[in-house]
């Protein structure tokens, strides 16, 4: 390339630059502020699909840029003007309206800029994974129980060795000294350990006390565990995280389990609860898109359109299949994604009382009010839940006994509360004692068995 | 010498006797052994289990359309009480129009709000109605400001009445899905009471620093604010 076209294409770009570049950027950096205030909610400046369409190329979609400007204004009014393209995009998305704006010409061109430019610069908005802290899986315990077979093995090993060494230093000694050498190594075990218990009685005799009674000790707690799930650790069909969603995301236990102030049972959350959030959080921090993927399998969300499907029970199993794989394009999460289809989610339950005890949330949570964590244990901090405390009748018997009953402007205890202080001479109660539950009734057998 | 052997001997029992036991230590997938479970079960379906009575095989079966949960008599009029207006552009129109909260104002009510706002919307709405719940804050971090919703005391909201509000909660909008399913109608315009009151938030102080910045005329007190 000669030097003159060289100059000359520098002249040109500097003269294009002194006609455009000026007070662009500061439009540009005016319209990303209007656009993360007024649009973000609802668009992101990609093509990917949001509440609205994606913002990449929207100049070009419209013939006329005025119409655009009209559009966006205020979309409810443009739409009467009849315009095919305004009024084939409201039904495409459900007849969901956009709110009007209040912006001058101005103001939009400088939003339509900032998306122009916001395309070049940032390409990936919502599709980098969550930088959330991932965590380790705890093979802890796997790995003790290795490297204490390594050990084991390895002290076998020296042992053996060692042994091997005295034998041969002391068949040395035995040569010099002109004795015979020690006779080889016998292989009948149980001969000799037989004679050799014969002659250590009192050895066998402790040593079978002590196997003994650790067996007993060991079978004694054993029986103990029957009918007692404590530590119970089911996997479940998802791999939901309560220490993501509970401890990192403060999401509060009844956002999910909202019938447990209403009702005997805490529910297990319907799909669409999850949807609130997952609707838009499509990639967790841990397992990315595949057990999110999950869930919409089972309600029927697609996620690349972001609609639900239409008569979703009712679609040919196979052609929803193909719409996950493509969106997964993965054949291992699709594998397990599968069982999902058209289903219900299949949780498995951890916490269960007999049934012939009568246990109600309601009860405990909304008037007794007891914390979550009291019975259930740090959710916060659970990867996975288990079973945190044995929900015997003990467990049961003993925290009547020392919870205090909560009737200080608590509704529900007001009456008995009143009862209380005008009978105050029958049922006067001894000073410094506690008002805990076992006084209004909490040990009665048809509180809980009836 | 026989010593040390007796005593490697009574230790590689215990160690043989510990490593026997600990295989039965139970799979995490099982639940354990039961003692005459027959009273543990009833015949009943427990809710959340499969049922082969019904044609989907659930036994949480969705109420039939309309029903309400009865709660407590003087509620249930509020709960009972149909819902006109559709999941539609016209529904909403007319919803933000006529919607009023059959809930009179009173602090137990407010508090009621305050109380289940903390529960159902605080997560992205934040403490304050400032769209700046703990969620929306990890969202931010990765920079997808696209979820954070708008302070209830923006110009865009500080406006809306009372049937906008509750309208949202009942459909959902936008990226809000409908709370419908978690909360009863009564729950919804307690939380709706305690809403009104974010959207007053900074307004009645930015009033009283108005007032105060022109008796005292000094426009540091507005900017301390």
């Amino acid at each position: 390339m000669s030097n003159a076209m060289r100059m000359t294409r520098w002249f040109v770009m500097l003269l294009l630059l002194s006609l455009t570049g000026q007070g662009r950027a500061q439009d540009i950096a005016q319209g990303e502020q209007l656009f993360k205030a007024n649009c973000a909610r609802c668009h992101y400046v990609t093509d990917k699909r949001f509440v609205g369409p994606g913002l990449a190329g929207v100049r070009d979609r419209w013939d006329e840029e005025a119409n655009l400007i009209a559009w966006i204004r205020n979309s409810s009014d443009y739409l009467k003007t009849g315009d095919s393209y305004a009024t084939k995009l409201f039904e495409e998305y459900n007849g969901s309206v956009m709110p009007a704006f209040n912006l001058s010409d101005d103001e939009i061109l400088s939003i339509l800029a900032y998306v122009e430019e916001g395309v070049k610069e940032d390409p990936t908005i919502s599709t980098t994974p969550d930088p959330l802290t991932p965590e380790e899986n705890s093979d802890s315990n796997n790995t003790l129980t290795y490297i204490l077979i390594g050990f084991a093995i390895i002290l076998l090993i020296l042992a053996r060795s060692l042994n091997n060494v005295t034998k041969a230093l002391e068949n040395l000694r035995r040569e010099k000294a002109g004795e015979d050498p020690l006779p080889d190594f016998k292989p009948d075990y149980v001969g000799r350990f037989v004679t050799w218990a014969a002659k250590n009685k009192k050895v066998v005799g402790v040593a079978s006390i002590v196997i003994v009674s650790y067996l007993a000790y060991q079978g004694f707690v054993g029986l103990n565990t029957i009918g007692i799930y404590q530590g119970y650790q089911p996997a479940q069909p998802i791999k939901f995280s309560h220490k993501l969603h509970v401890g990192q995301n403060k999401i509060e236990c009844q956002y999910c389990h909202s019938t447990v102030e209403k009702s005997r049972h805490a529910n297990i959350p319907s799909a669409n609860v999850c949807m609130n959030c997952h609707k838009a959080v499509q990639e967790g921090p841990q397992y990315g898109k595949n057990e999110i993927t999950k869930i919409y399998a089972s309600i029927g969300w697609n996620p690349e359109k972001l609609a639900y499907f239409e008569n979703y029970q009712q679609m040919d199993p196979e052609e929803v299949k193909a719409v996950f794989a493509s969106y997964l394009g993965d054949d291992k999460a699709m594998k397990e994604v599968e069982p999902f289809i058209q289903k219900p989610i299949e949780w498995v339950q951890i916490h269960k009382l007999p049934d012939h005890a009568f246990f109600s949330h309601a009860q405990h949570v909304k008037v007794g009010k007891v914390e979550c964590t009291t019975c259930h244990g740090e959710l916060a901090e659970m990867e996975e839940v288990y079973q945190y405390a044995p929900l015997t009748m003990g467990w049961c018997i003993n925290c009547h006994r020392e919870t205090e009953v909560q009737y200080a402007s608590n509704g529900y205890y007001e009456r008995l509360h009143d009862y209380y202080k005008e009978h105050k001479g029958e049922y006067e109660m001894r000073e410094g004692q506690a008002f805990t539950v076992e006084k209004i009734g909490g040990l009665e057998c048809s509180k809980c068995h009836y | 010498m026989k010593s040390f052997k007796q005593i490697a001997l009574i230790g590689c029992s215990a160690l043989l006797s510990l490593g026997v036991t600990s295989c039965f230590q139970s799979d995490p997938n099982s639940p354990g052994y039961e003692y005459m479970p027959d009273m543990y079960y009833s015949p009943a379906y427990k809710p959340g289990e499969p049922n082969p009575n019904y044609e989907n095989g659930i036994t949480n079966q969705v109420p039939v359309e309309g029903t309400v949960a009865h709660t407590d008599e003087a509620l249930d009029k509020i709960n009972f009480a149909p819902f006109p207006y559709e999941d539609s552009p016209e529904g909403r129109e007319a919803a933000i129009a006529e919607l009023k909260s059959p809930l009179e104002r009173n602090s137990f009510h407010l508090d009621e709000g305050k109380r289940l706002y903390e529960v159902y919307c605080i997560a992205c709405h934040g403490k304050e109605g400032k769209g700046d719940g703990s969620v929306v804050k990890i969202l931010l971090e990765k920079d997808n400001y696209g979820l954070q919703p708008p302070a209830y005391n923006s110009d865009q909201l500080k406006g809306i009445s009372e049937g906008q509000i509750y309208y949202a909660m009942q459909y959902g909008k936008g990226n809000m899905g409908s709370y419908a399913s978690q909360t009863n109608a009564v729950e919804r315009w307690q939380i709706v009471q305690y809403v009104q009151t974010l959207q007053q938030l900074g307004a009645e102080e930015a009033e009283e620093t108005d007032a105060e910045t022109t008796e005292a005329a000094s426009p540091d007190s507005t900017a301390a604010n």
